[in-house]
C-alpha cells in the first residue's frame, strides 16, 4: 500500500459510512477498537502528560531554581529538622534533606519510566528470542532452556537481588539487570507456548513447503503473530518494573540516592507517614497514576486485540461483521493436539508459572490474563497420558520429579556460588565482635570451614544436604532446620490466610463484574482492582499499620494486632494478628484473580453449553455457579498453584512490615549478616515449593477438567 | 550482626542506641512500686546469644541485667545531662556480688595497684535445685571461657589479655591445644576438661568467696573492665555446653532477680521471677514485674513506635529506637511517653582512610582533610538525626562526659554550618583547585543513607564530589571498614561513616582513644583509617599506666588535641538516647530510676507497671 492509498483509506474511513469489512487490516481494527475505549485513551493521555512532564523536568528546575539533588537545609527544613510543607517556595513541600519534592518527583519520573521501559525492552527481546528458539526447535534446546527458566523462576527474586547488591553494591545497572532477568523468563514461557502452537499451523506448513528456512519462519511467519500478546505483556510489564524498583528501594537495593526515582523517594518517605503527609502522598499519587494508566491501557490493548471482546461485550452487529475476518487468529484456534472441547484460543499473557515479583503487586500485572492458552500443551499432554495407562502417568510423574530435582540442584548450586564464594573474612568479621584481632578472624574462618577450597566446601555442603542437614546458623548456632520449623508456620499463616482472602474477594469481584459487563460496578471494580495492583506493598502495609492498627488500638479496639501469634494459641488472636498482613498480601493478588475470573467467565458465557443452559430456562444463578464457574475457574486454579509456590519467596515485604518473623523476613536479615547456611536453607525451601507446586498444578489441572478426564 | 557489635554500629543510630529523656515523666505518677504484671518488650534481633561470654550489645546487656550478676556494676540513675553529679554517680561503680568496690583505701587494691581482691557476698545464689551459693570459682570459670576454641569467644578479649597477668599465655595454650594437626576435637567436654585443668596465672581464689586478680601493669580503669557483663558468674552446669552455643542458650541459669523460662531464637524470650534471688543480697536490682516477655523480630523502628503508640507493647530494647523523624512531632505534641537521656558517643563521625590511593592520595594530605573539617555542615546532620534535643554537636574525639574531655573547637565554622570558602582555599593549597572526587562508604540503612546525603550535599558546596559505596549494615560494611589489606588498593573507600560507643563512661580512654587512634593497621582494626602517630601512641601508653583517672585525664586530652590537629576524623554529633514507653511503665525517683547510661537503655529490673494489667 503506497502513501496515496493510505491517505485514501484514511479519507474513506472518516467520510464514508462504515466501509466493507474487507478493507480493514488487523492493526486498523485494533486501533478502531482501542480508540473507542475511553479508559484506555485517558490512560494513554495520562502517560503522555507524565512523559512530557518528565522530559520538561529541567525546565521546571530552572523555573524554581531548585535542582533535583540540591539541599536547602535552612529553608526546606524547620529548626527541628522537619521538612516544610507545600507552599510558594516548595510547591509540593520538601523532603528530609530540604530538597524540592516536586522537582524530585519530576526527575524521578524520568528514571522510573526509563527503568520500566528499559527493563521491559530488554526482557521482551530476550524473552521472545528464547521463547521462539525453545518453542520452534524443541528437543534439547527446549529442554535446556525450560529447565534453566524453571531454575531462575524458582530462585526467590529478592534473595537474588539482595545477594547481588551485597556483592556488587546496589546501583541502577543492577536494578535493571535484576528486573530484566526475571522479566524475560515470563515472556519466554508465553512465547514458547504460543510458538509450539503456531508452528503446527497451516500457514507455517505452507511457508515451509515453499522452502522457507527456520529463521524465516520464526521471524517472518511466527513472530508477527506474537506481537499482540507480547505487546500486552510489555504494557503490563512496565508498571510491574516500576513497582519492582520501588520494592527494591524499600529494601535498600534500588537506585541509590541522591538520584531520585519514585521508588527511592517512597522508601525514604517511609518514616514520614505520620509527620509529613505531602512526602508520602505526592510520590504515591504519581506512582499510582502512572501504573494505573499503564495497567488500564494494557487491558484496553488486550481487549482491542481480541476480536471476541465485542462478541462478548459488544453489539451483535459488530460481532457478526467481524467474525469471518481474522484468518490468523481463527487459524490458531483448534490446534491439532487440542483435546475436544478445550479452548485453545490464545489470550496474551497466558499461563506464567512465575512472575517477576510474585508476592508483591509489582510482579502481578502479567498474571491477570486468562491462562488457558499456554496451559494447552499441558492439558494435551495430560489428556494423552490419561488416555494411556496409569504406568504412563507414573512415568510422567517420575520424569517431572526428576526434572524438579535437577532444578533444585541448579538452584542450590546457584545459591552456593552466589554466597559461598564471597570472602570468608566477611563472615568472620560479622561474628567477631567489636574489636577483633586478625588471629580471631582467622580462627573463626577456620572453625566454620570457610578456609577450605570451594570445591571441598561444596562437597561437604552436598553431603550434609543429602542427610537432610542444612547446617547451623552462624549468628545463633541454631540448626537451620530448627529455624525453618519456627519460620514456616508463620509464613504459612500469612500465605494461607492471604490466599483465602484473595480468592474469595478476587473471584467474587470477578463474578460480579462478569455478570454485569461494562456496568458501573464493573468499571469501578476495574479501577479499584488496578489501583490495588498499582500500590506498592510496603506503602499499603505501612498505611494499614498507621491508619487501622494504630487508630483502632488508640480507641480501645485491641483485637487487631501487629506481630505473630500462632493459631494453636488462640484462633481469634491469630486472625487479629494476621488480618492486616492478609489484606496487604491479598490486595495485589485479588486484583489479578478478579481480572482472571472475569475474563474467563466472559469467555465461558460465550460457550454453547451456557447458551443451551440459558435456553433451557435455568436461573441465572444456576447458570453462573453450577455451569459457568466450574469451567471458568480452571485457569484460576492453575494460577493458584503457581502462586502458592512462588509466594514463599515473595512475602518478604509483608512479613517485614508486620514483623511476622517468617522465612521472608528472616532471609533479609540472614543476607544482611552474611549468614550463609540460613540463606541457602531458605532458598532451597522456597525453590522446593515452586517445584512441587508446579507438579501439583499440572496434575490438578488434568484431574479438574472434566473434558480432559472424559476423553 | 551489626547489633551484636554494640558500640560500633552506625546503624545503631537508627536502630535505637539513641536514648532517653528529658521529660521527667518516668519519675512521676506512682512513686510507690507496684508488684506484678507482665512487661511487654519488643526487640529487633535481640541478643543473639544469652551467654554473657560472647554477648556484646546493649539489647543483650539489658536482658543480662535480669539473670546475671557481676562483681561490681553501675547504679541505675537517670542523669539529665553529661555534666554534674548525677552523671558522675551514674558512671561510678558500686558493689554487686562483691561486698565492696576494691580501692587502695579499703585494702582491695595493693599499694602498687597490681593486685585486686574481691570478697563475694554471702547469700547470692544460683537458681539450681537446691539453690547454691555463687563462688569465686564461678567467676574463674567465666574468665577461662573467654578464649574458648568454639565459634563464640568473648566479645572483647583485648581488655583482659592486655591487663591480667598470664591471660595471653593461657589463651595461646588453649588455641594451640585445639588447632593444628592431631589437635583435640572441639566439643563441650574437651573444652571444659582443658579449661578445668589449666589456670590463668593472674586469677586465683584464695578462699571460696574470695577472688584475686593480678595485673600486668597498673590500670586505673581495671574496675570498669571488671564491670563489663562478660565478667558474670558462670555456673558449673555450663561445662556441659560450648560457650555461646544454641544448646547452652536453652539451659541458661540465673543468679539475678529473673530467670529465662523460655527462649526461641529470633522469636521470643520469656523471663520470670527467680525464686532463688533475694532482695537482701542485691542492692541494685529489684523484682517488680512478674514476667518479662520479649518479642523478637521487629525490624523497623517505625513499626516499633507504632506498636508502642497503640499500647500493644510497653517498651523496646536498645536495638530499636524512636525514628529520628518522629522526635520533633512527638515533642511538639508533648507526648509524655517520649524520654530523652544523655549519652556520650561518636555517632556518627567521619573516618578518613589515610592509606587510600584515590584522587592522588588526597586523604593522606592534611590540607584536604582539614578542608573537609571546614566543609561539613554539622547543623544539617543534627537536623536529619532528630534535632538538637537528641543530637549534640561535638568537636573532638572525646565527647563530653568522659575523662580527658575539655571543650574546644579546632575547626570552627559559622553556626556549625560549614565554611565552603575556607574549604575551597585549603583544597586549592593541596593542589585541588578544581575540586576532587572521593568515594564514601556507609551502612545501607535509612538513617545512614540520609546522613551520607547530608555530608555529600555540604561537601558539594566546596567542590568535593562524594561517590557513595553503600554496604549491608550487618556485615559487609564492617568488613570493608576494617579490611586493612584492601585499604591501600585502588577502588577502596576514601571516607566512611563511623560510629563509636565507648563501653563505659568516665575513665574510658581504653575504650575510646586507644582503639580508635593507636597505631593498629591490621585486619579487622577499628582504627579503620589506619591513623598512626608516634606522639599519640606514646600518650596512650602513658595514660593507660597512669596512677589515677585524674593523672590520665591530661594525657588523654593531649592525645585528643593531637588527633584533631592531624584531622584524623571529623567528629559530628553525639547521639542522645530517645526512648518511648507505655503509660504503664514507672520507676522510682532519681535514686532508682530506670535508665542506665551503661546499658544505654532500660534497666528492666528497676521498673514496675501501674496498672499491672494492660
Amino acid at each position: 500500500m503506497n502513501v496515496a492509498e493510505r491517505r485514501l483509506r484514511g479519507f474513506n474511513a472518516r467520510d464514508r459510512p462504515l466501509p466493507a469489512i474487507g478493507e480493514y487490516r488487523q492493526w486498523q481494527l485494533f486501533w478502531r477498537r482501542l480508540r473507542r475505549d475511553k479508559a484506555a485513551m485517558v490512560s494513554a493521555a495520562t502517560i503522555a502528560v507524565i512523559t512530557a512532564l518528565a522530559i520538561a523536568a529541567p525546565a521546571f528546575a530552572a523555573l524554581t531554581g531548585h535542582g533535583p539533588t540540591q539541599q536547602f537545609p535552612n529553608t526546606g527544613l524547620s529548626a527541628t529538622g522537619a521538612p516544610v510543607g507545600p507552599g510558594k517556595t516548595f510547591w509540593l513541600g520538601a523532603d528530609e534533606l530540604g530538597r524540592d519534592l516536586f522537582i524530585r518527583i519530576l526527575y524521578g519520573a524520568r528514571l522510573s519510566l526509563f527503568i520500566g521501559v528499559g527493563t521491559t525492552a530488554v526482557g521482551t527481546v530476550l524473552g521472545v528470542a528464547a521463547g521462539l528458539a525453545a518453542g520452534y526447535f524443541g528437543g534439547w534446546i527446549d529442554m535446556a532452556l525450560s529447565r534453566f527458566i524453571d531454575a531462575v523462576l524458582a530462585f526467590p527474586y529478592i534473595v537474588l537481588a539482595l545477594a547481588l547488591a551485597a556483592e556488587f553494591g546496589p546501583s541502577l545497572p543492577m536494578v535493571i539487570g535484576v528486573i530484566s532477568f526475571f522479566a524475560w523468563c515470563g515472556i519466554a514461557r508465553v512465547v514458547r507456548g504460543q510458538t509450539i502452537q503456531l508452528k503446527e499451523m497451516a500457514f507455517v506448513e505452507a511457508a515451509r513447503s515453499l522452502g522457507a528456512g527456520p529463521w524465516r519462519i520464526m521471524f517472518s511467519e511466527i513472530m508477527p503473530n506474537l506481537l499482540g500478546p507480547v505487546l500486552v505483556l510489555a504494557t503490563f510489564a512496565i508498571p510491574s518494573a516500576i513497582l519492582f524498583e520501588a520494592t527494591l528501594s524499600f529494601l535498600g537495593l534500588g537506585v541509590q540516592p541522591p538520584t531520585p526515582s519514585w521508588g527511592n523517594i517512597l522508601a525514604e518517605a517511609q518514616n514520614y507517614y505520620s509527620v509529613a503527609w505531602w512526602y508520602v502522598l505526592f510520590p504515591v499519587l504519581a506512582l499510582l497514576m502512572t501504573t494505573l494508566a499503564f495497567n488500564i491501557l494494557g487491558d484496553g490493548i488486550r481487549d482491542a486485540l481480541d476480536p471476541r471482546t465485542e462478541r462478548l461485550l459488544g453489539s451483535k452487529r459488530e460481532r457478526s461483521r467481524r467474525r469471518p475476518r481474522w484468518p490468523r487468529r481463527s487459524a490458531r484456534q483448534g490446534t491439532p493436539l487440542a483435546a475436544p472441547g478445550t479452548r485453545p484460543e490464545s489470550r496474551p499473557g497466558s499461563r506464567r508459572p512465575r512472575t517477576p515479583a510474585a508476592g508483591t503487586p509489582a510482579g502481578d500485572a502479567d498474571r491477570r490474563a486468562v491462562p488457558a492458552a499456554a496451559a494447552v500443551p499441558v492439558i494435551v499432554r495430560f489428556a494423552r497420558i490419561t488416555r494411556g495407562s496409569p504406568a504412563a502417568v507414573l512415568q510422567h510423574l517420575i520424569r517431572r520429579v526428576m526434572a524438579g530435582a535437577v532444578v533444585l540442584w541448579a538452584v542450590s548450586l546457584g545459591a552456593f556460588l552466589l554466597f559461598f564464594t564471597r570472602p570468608a573474612i566477611s563472615v568472620a568479621r560479622s561474628m567477631a565482635g567489636k574489636e577483633p584481632t586478625a588471629a580471631e578472624l582467622q580462627e573463626i574462618t577456620r572453625q566454620l570451614g570457610l578456609d577450605e577450597p570451594i570445591v571441598t566446601q561444596y562437597w561437604h555442603f552436598l553431603g550434609r544436604l543429602l542427610h537432610g542437614n542444612l547446617g547451623y546458623s552462624y549468628a545463633t548456632g541454631e540448626a537451620v532446620t530448627t529455624i525453618l520449623s519456627e519460620d514456616l508456620p508463620r509464613t504459612a499463616s500469612v500465605v494461607v490466610g492471604g490466599m483465602v482472602l484473595w480468592i474469595v474477594a478476587g473471584i467474587g469481584i470477578g463474578i460480579l463484574s462478569a455478570t454485569r459487563p461494562r456496568s458501573i460496578f464493573d468499571r469501578a471494580a476495574t479501577v479499584g482492582v488496578f489501583a490495588g495492583l498499582s500500590m506498592p506493598t510496603f506503602v499499603l502495609g505501612q498505611l494499614l499499620l498507621l491508619g487501622v492498627f494504630l487508630q483502632l488500638n488508640k480507641h480501645g479496639f485491641t483485637w487487631i494486632q501487629n506481630g505473630y501469634v500462632g493459631p494453636t494459641q488462640s484462633v481469634s488472636a491469630w486472625i487479629g494478628h494476621m488480618i492486616l498482613p492478609w489484606v496487604t498480601l491479598a490486595t495485589g493478588y485479588a486484583a489479578v484473580y478478579s481480572r482472571l475470573s472475569r475474563g474467563s467467565l466472559l469467555e465461558t458465557f460465550g460457550e454453547g453449553y451456557i447458551v443451551v443452559a440459558r435456553a433451557k430456562g435455568l436461573t441465572e444463578r444456576r447458570v453462573v455457579f453450577r455451569h459457568a464457574l466450574r469451567c471458568a475457574l480452571l485457569p484460576v486454579v492453575s494460577q493458584l498453584g503457581i502462586d502458592v509456590g512462588t509466594l514463599l519467596g515473595g512475602v518478604v515485604v509483608t512479613e517485614s512490615v508486620f514483623s511476622i518473623g517468617g522465612i521472608g523476613q528472616d532471609s533479609v536479615q540472614a543476607i544482611d549478616q552474611g549468614n550463609l547456611p540460613v540463606i541457602i536453607g531458605f532458598v532451597l525451601v522456597a525453590a522446593l515449593f515452586v517445584v512441587v507446586a508446579s507438579i501439583v498444578v499440572d496434575f490438578c489441572y488434568t484431574l479438574l477438567d472434566p473434558r480432559i478426564r472424559l476423553t | 550482626v551489626l547489633r551484636r557489635l554494640s558500640g560500633f554500629a552506625a546503624a545503631a543510630l537508627a536502630a535505637g542506641s539513641l536514648a532517653a529523656c528529658s521529660s521527667a515523666a518516668s519519675s512521676t505518677a506512682s512513686a510507690r512500686p507496684v508488684y506484678g504484671g507482665t512487661l511487654r518488650v519488643i526487640s529487633d534481633a535481640g541478643p543473639g546469644s544469652l551467654d554473657p561470654v560472647p554477648t556484646y550489645n546493649y539489647a543483650g546487656y539489658e536482658l543480662e541485667r535480669g539473670y546475671t550478676r557481676q562483681l561490681v556494676t553501675y547504679p541505675t540513675t537517670s542523669p539529665a545531662s553529661t555534666n554534674g553529679m548525677a552523671w558522675t554517680k551514674a558512671t561510678t561503680l558500686v558493689p554487686d556480688v562483691a561486698t565492696a568496690v576494691p580501692s587502695i583505701a579499703n585494702g582491695g587494691i595493693t599499694d602498687d595497684g597490681l593486685v585486686y581482691t574481691y570478697h563475694i557476698r554471702s547469700g547470692v545464689d544460683w537458681n539450681s535445685s537446691p539453690p547454691r551459693q555463687v563462688t569465686a570459682a564461678d567467676f574463674i570459670r567465666e574468665f577461662k571461657a573467654f578464649c574458648n576454641p568454639g565459634p563464640y569467644p568473648v566479645g572483647n578479649l583485648t581488655y583482659f589479655t592486655s591487663t591480667i597477668a598470664g591471660f595471653s599465655r593461657y589463651c595461646a595454650a588453649e588455641a594451640s591445644h585445639f588447632t593444628g594437626r592431631g589437635a583435640t576435637a572441639v566439643t563441650a567436654a574437651t573444652v571444659a576438661a582443658w579449661q578445668n585443668s589449666h589456670s590463668i596465672s593472674g586469677i586465683s581464689a584464695p578462699g571460696r568467696l574470695t577472688l584475686r586478680v593480678t595485673l600486668i601493669q597498673r590500670a586505673s580503669d581495671f574496675s570498669n573492665i571488671m564491670a563489663l557483663p562478660f565478667v558474670s558468674a558462670r555456673p558449673q552446669e555450663y561445662d556441659a555446653y560450648l560457650p555461646g552455643s544454641a544448646q547452652l542458650n536453652q539451659h541458661i541459669m540465673s543468679d539475678g532477680p529473673y530467670q529465662v523460662s523460655s527462649y526461641v531464637p529470633g522469636k521470643q524470650i520469656v523471663l520470670t521471677r527467680n525464686p532463688a534471688w533475694k532482695q537482701s543480697s542485691d542492692a541494685v536490682r529489684h523484682q517488680y514485674v512478674s514476667k518479662i516477655v520479649v518479642t523478637l523480630g521487629t525490624s523497623s523502628d517505625q513499626t516499633a513506635l507504632t506498636d508502642l503508640q497503640a499500647d500493644s507493647q510497653d517498651l523496646f530494647l536498645a536495638d530499636l529506637g524512636v525514628p529520628p523523624q518522629s522526635i520533633a512531632s512527638l515533642q511538639a505534641s508533648h507526648d509524655q511517653r517520649l524520654r530523652i537521656w544523655p549519652s556520650s558517643n561518636l555517632n556518627p563521625y567521619i573516618i578518613f582512610n589515610l592509606r587510600a590511593p584515590g584522587s592522588g592520595g588526597a586523604m593522606s594530605k592534611l590540607a584536604v582533610r582539614q578542608a573537609i573539617e571546614y566543609g561539613v555542615n554539622k547543623e544539617t546532620i543534627v537536623k536529619v538525626t532528630g534535632g538538637a534535643s537528641v543530637s549534640k554537636i561535638i568537636t573532638s574525639p572525646i565527647p563530653p562526659g568522659n575523662t580527658g574531655y575539655r571543650p574546644y573547637t579546632r575547626y570552627s565554622t559559622p553556626g556549625n554550618q560549614g565554611n565552603p570558602a575556607r574549604c575551597r582555599s585549603l583544597l586549592a593549597q593541596a593542589g585541588y583547585r578544581h575540586g576532587l572526587t572521593l568515594s564514601y562508604l556507609y551502612p545501607n540503612d535509612s538513617t545512614d543513607v540520609t546522613i551520607f546525603q547530608a555530608i555529600q550535599g555540604s561537601l558539594a558546596n566546596c567542590g568535593i564530589t562524594l561517590k557513595g559505596m553503600p554496604e549491608p549494615s550487618g556485615g559487609a560494611y564492617y568488613t570493608d571498614l576494617g579490611n586493612t589489606p584492601q585499604t591501600s588498593k585502588p577502588g577502596t573507600w576514601d571516607m566512611a561513616t563511623g560510629s563509636w560507643f565507648p563501653d563505659w563512661f568516665g575513665n574510658n580512654g581504653r575504650t575510646l582513644i586507644q582503639p580508635l587512634f593507636q597505631s593498629n593497621c591490621t585486619l579487622g582494626t577499628v582504627n579503620a583509617g589506619c591513623y598512626s602517630s608516634p606522639a599519640v601512641d606514646r600518650l596512650i601508653t602513658q595514660a593507660l599506666g597512669a596512677s589515677s583517672p585524674a593523672a590520665a585525664a591530661a594525657l588523654w586530652h593531649q592525645a585528643d588535641v593531637d588527633v584533631m590537629n592531624d584531622a584524623a576524623i571529623v567528629p559530628l554529633v553525639s547521639a542522645q538516647v530517645a526512648q518511648y514507653a507505655s503509660y504503664r511503665v514507672h520507676s522510682g525517683t532519681a535514686g532508682t530510676a530506670n535508665f542506665s547510661p551503661f546499658l544505654q537503655g532500660w534497666d528492666l529490673t528497676s521498673m514496675w507497671l501501674n496498672p499491672p494489667a494492660p
